[in-house]
Formats: C-alpha cells, sequence, structure tokens
C-alpha cells in the first residue's frame, strides 16, 4: 500500500489545494443545484463536472510524474505495475470522493426528500464512475504527450462516454439503449437523475455498466506493462 | 586494484548499442564488464554517453536489453545528477517511501534512512519539503536513497554535481565503505581527480564509444612523466614571433590565442627558466597552472578530445 499512501500523504501534504478542491465544486455547483434549470440539464451539468474532476485529476498529473522521472523511478525500484496502478486509482478515486463529498451533500440537500432516498445509489455510482474516470486518465496520460494533448484527450473521451450514457440524449433506438446500459457512467446517471426526482423508464440496473467497467479494468492491469512503458525512460517526445 | 579483483561480474555489457526514440544513436557497441565490488568511473565530456549508459544500465534491470546482463537485476539503485522527488513531501516521507517501494519495512525504512541522512548530514533538513532544498542537498538526498537502498549495483550520475568540499567528502567515504561491503558502483563523473582517487578502473567515453578502461594508474603511466605547465599571457597580442627556443628540459606542447602549454620533466627546475624564457622575450604572464599528468592527459591523448572545453580569453 506504499502508492496509496504515497497519494493520500501528497494529497493532505497540501492541505490549501485539498480544501480548494472541496471548496470549487460546491461554488461551480450549488447555484445550478438551487437554479429552476430543468433536471436532465442539471444532471448533465453535474455528471460533466464529475467526470471531469476525476479524469483530469488523474491524468494531468500522471504525465507531469512521467516527465519528471517519477514514475520511472517507481517502476526502477521494482514495485509491481499492476500494484503501481490499482492503488492509484483507487487513492485517486477516493480522494476525488472526499473532496466531491461537500457538492454532494448540497446536492443532496437541495433535492429534498427524493435526494435523501437516492443517496445509496449516488454513492455507489459515484465510487464507480470516479473508479473509471481515473482509470482512463492513467490510460490517456500513456497516449499523450503533454499536459495539452492530456486535457484534451480527457475532453474529448469523458464527453463520448457521457454522451454513450445519455446524459446529453435520451435514447431513441434499441441499439442506442443497449448501448447506454453498457456505458460505464450511466449509473452515474441514473443517479444523479434520481437524485433530481426524475425517474427513469425503469428500474436502474447497474450490472452491465459495472461488467463494462470492470473488464476495462481488467484489460488495463493485463496490459500494464505494455502501455506504462511510455512512462519509462527514454520518453518519447 | 582495490576491490572486486576476481570476483564475478556484477555487470556484463557485450557490444550494447542504444539509440533513441527520435533515431541518435547514443552508445555504440559498448563493451564492459565490471567485477562485484568494483568502482568503475565513467569519465567524458558533456554528450557523451555517460548518463545515456547508466539509465541503460538501469533500464535492463527491468526490461530484458540485447547485449547487456546485470547479475542481480533486482537491486539496483541509480541517483541522477537531478534526482526526482515529491517537492511537497519532507525529504524523509521521500527516502521511506522509496525504500518502502523496495519491498522493505516501514521501521526498517525509517531506521535506514536516519542512517543515511546522518552519513550525508542531512539530518537538520530531513523534515523540510523537497521544494525547499537547494540543488546541493537535494542531490545529497537522492544518494543517501540511493546508498540506503542496499542495491548491489549503485549507479551514481555525476555525484560531485552542486556538492560542497565536505559532501565530495562525504561522497568519498561512502564509495570506500559500500565497496569494502561488496556493491558495485558505476559513476559517471567530469572529475578526472576524483575518479583517479576512487574508481578502481576508468572507462574513457567519447562521442557514445567506450574507447579505453584502464585503472587509473595505467592511464597515469601511459602518459609519461611529463608535467604540463600552462601560462596566460598578460597581453592581448600573442608575442609567439619573439619567442627564441625554449630553454632545454623545456617544450611547447600547443599555442593557444593568449597563453602557451609547455612539456616539463623537472617542475622546480623548469618553471623559473620558462618565466625567465618569457620575460627574456617582453612576454608578460598573468597566471601559471602546474599539473601533474593525471587523467585529463589520459582523455586527450587516447581520445584525442578534451575533457572540459578550452578556456576562452
Amino acid at each position: 500500500m506504499t502508492i496509496w499512501r504515497l497519494e493520500w500523504r501528497s494529497a493532505l501534504a497540501r492541505r490549501r489545494l485539498f480544501l480548494w478542491n472541496m471548496a470549487v465544486p460546491v461554488l461551480l455547483l450549488a447555484p445550478v443545484a438551487l437554479s429552476a434549470a430543468a433536471a436532465p440539464h442539471r444532471t448533465a451539468v453535474f455528471g460533466v463536472f464529475f467526470v471531469f474532476f476525476a479524469t483530469f485529476g488523474s491524468a494531468i498529473p500522471t504525465v507531469r510524474d512521467a516527465h519528471a522521472g517519477w514514475l520511472d523511478t517507481i517502476f526502477q525500484s521494482g514495485y509491481s505495475r499492476v500494484r503501481w496502478l490499482v492503488e492509484t486509482v483507487l487513492a485517486g478515486a477516493t480522494l476525488d470522493f472526499v473532496q466531491l463529498f461537500p457538492v454532494v451533500l448540497v446536492l443532496v440537500a437541495a433535492s429534498g426528500r427524493a435526494g435523501a432516498r437516492a443517496i445509496p445509489s449516488l454513492i455507489f455510482a459515484l465510487l464507480l464512475a470516479l473508479g473509471f474516470a481515473n482509470l482512463l486518465g492513467h490510460l490517456l496520460a500513456a497516449a499523450v504527450r503533454s499536459l495539452a494533448e492530456a486535457a484534451l484527450a480527457c475532453a474529448a473521451t469523458s464527453l463520448l462516454l457521457l454522451h454513450f450514457a445519455g446524459f446529453f440524449r435520451t435514447p431513441t433506438t434499441p441499439w442506442a439503449e443497449r448501448a447506454a446500459e453498457w456505458a460505464p457512467y450511466r449509473p452515474l446517471r441514473e443517479g444523479l437523475a434520481a437524485l433530481q426526482g426524475a425517474s427513469p423508464s425503469g428500474p436502474p440496473d447497474s450490472l452491465p455498466a459495472v461488467l463494462a467497467a470492470s473488464l476495462g479494468a481488467v484489460v488495463l492491469i493485463v496490459f500494464v506493462r505494455r502501455w506504462t512503458v511510455k512512462f519509462e525512460w527514454p520518453w518519447v517526445d | 586494484m582495490r576491490h572486486g579483483q576476481g570476483s564475478p561480474s556484477a555487470l556484463r555489457v557485450d557490444g550494447m548499442s542504444f539509440s533513441y526514440p527520435d533515431g541518435t544513436t547514443a552508445l555504440h557497441a559498448i563493451r564492459l564488464t565490471v567485477a562485484t565490488g568494483e568502482v568503475i568511473g565513467l569519465l567524458g565530456p558533456n554528450g557523451c554517453g555517460k548518463t545515456t549508459l547508466l539509465r541503460t544500465i538501469a533500464r535492463a534491470s527491468r526490461r530484458a536489453t540485447a547485449g547487456l546482463q546485470v547479475r542481480d537485476p533486482g537491486t539496483v539503485a541509480l541517483a541522477l545528477d537531478r534526482p526526482v522527488f515529491r517537492g511537497w513531501l519532507s525529504g524523509r516521507q521521500n527516502a521511506v517511501t522509496c525504500l518502502r517501494l523496495r519491498g522493505m519495512g516501514r521501521a526498517a525504512a525509517e531506521d535506514v534512512a536516519n542512517t543515511w541522512f546522518e552519513r550525508f548530514g542531512l539530518d537538520a533538513v530531513a523534515d523540510r519539503p523537497v521544494s525547499t532544498y537547494s540543488r546541493g542537498i537535494a542531490h545529497r538526498l537522492g544518494l543517501a536513497v540511493a546508498f540506503a537502498t542496499k542495491a548491489g549495483l549503485v549507479l551514481l550520475d555525476e555525484p560531485l554535481a552542486g556538492l560542497d568540499p565536505a559532501a565530495r567528502d562525504q561522497v568519498a567515504d561512502v564509495l570506500c565503505a559500500c565497496v569494502g561491503a561488496g556493491t558495485t558502483v558505476v559513476l559517471s563523473t567530469h572529475d578526472p581527480n576524483f575518479a583517479a582517487a576512487n574508481c578502481d578502473r576508468v572507462a574513457f567515453l567519447a562521442d557514445g564509444r567506450l574507447l579505453a578502461v584502464e585503472t587509473p594508474s595505467s592511464f597515469i603511466a601511459s602518459v609519461g612523466g611529463e608535467t604540463r605547465i600552462d601560462i596566460r599571457f598578460g597581453q592581448t597580442e600573442a608575442p609567439f614571433e619573439r619567442l627564441p627556443p625554449p630553454p632545454t628540459g623545456i617544450h611547447e606542447r600547443a599555442r593557444t590565442p593568449g597563453g602557451i602549454s609547455l612539456g616539463v620533466e623537472d617542475p622546480p627546475r623548469a618553471l623559473p627558466l620558462a618565466l625567465t624564457w618569457l620575460s627574456g622575450a617582453g612576454v608578460r604572464v598573468s597566471s601559471v597552472d602546474v599539473r601533474e599528468p593525471g587523467l585529463r592527459e589520459a582523455y586527450f591523448k587516447v581520445t584525442g578530445q578534451r575533457l572540459e572545453p578550452e578556456r576562452t580569453e
């Protein structure tokens, strides 16, 4: 658990940044939660923010650590890459969750009784989304060459996946509906929709999305040695 | 040789070449065998491939590399001249993390880190964030961590970079102690005197090629017993046309726009003669630098290149 501890210690060592990361989501999302915006629009705003928060927050530090040579140092030590990936993703997801927790409370409070009932499914969906987004961030960090490219790749990929999950439209064809079931961010959409009191057409079934996210995680873990070569010296410019 | 003679090889490089992803070939058919417990110094100017060779050896400990064998790949430590740490964590936290990554228990890692902090005089700054360290202190932290890992093969990239004289002595002491304990060290340096004093063998690199590997004494013997006297003139116009032939026992090695380099066999006798010779020709002398023959001269003889660029006016 050395990497897990390192990530938490690093985050807590920068207390001001940690608190800032808690305050900014509240400052940005509370006005939306308290506004008269339609529920699907609010859901889209919250979903985009949560997914961007985790994906950018994972990819950009990873690119920076890779360029600085810190990841090369970790791999040089002989520490298992699988452990590195699992620990860093879990640490990133839990840190994101802690930092987003105040705004989640605000959203729940703003949504009244419906929000209270949606808390368990929302927490589960949020943890799943944050874990997947952190994993995706690491993969994207390995595919890009700069922080700017990382930001672009994170935005484009996240928006595409959010679109597949139905954040920006209601699936109108059976094919699109079936695809949305397997989208890793679908439970997040369902959870946020429930929070707004806008129940989906049927009962939320997270299993396909969980399976898809798990399959993605397994593939990345199995091939971790191959795709993390980008984080090692000699770096490709 | 003081250490490593007759020991099994800790590192074997057999015709290894290395090219960067952009196609630049940095190392050409390197051949080098390092015995366990030996200290090898890589000597060469900037850009000759020293750091690349060290990094390639370090990388080979985790990825198979053609022509390169590390006897015990699990125990290789690399200390770069600009070590990489988490700047917002303290030196102690970074060191303990690096040791824990290598599988050391928490208590053991803290004990070992404390021991090495003391050896490198880092006690006073151990709990300060690394981002507040000067380059020299950060470098000492990198060296302390590399040795604290108890690696069998320690690779040191410019271990003297940014260090004050006291810290240089600490590095020399640590090298001596570690090698006595069976640690193999490959280091790169620009300091031929340090290499001569602390390395069992020295390898001369130039343009990505390893041109010679010998003991420092063999190299120095190969350049003969001639001492070099570098004299810089106190006038801008080189007065070579007025100079008569040098006195007996002195010969000209080279002329530069601002001075002259002489070779002498007996410096105490030759130096007054040389100064009289120059002043007799109306030459004003601004500085005199007497250099005993050493690795710097041996490097020039072997490679035809200088270890450091010529000083300009």
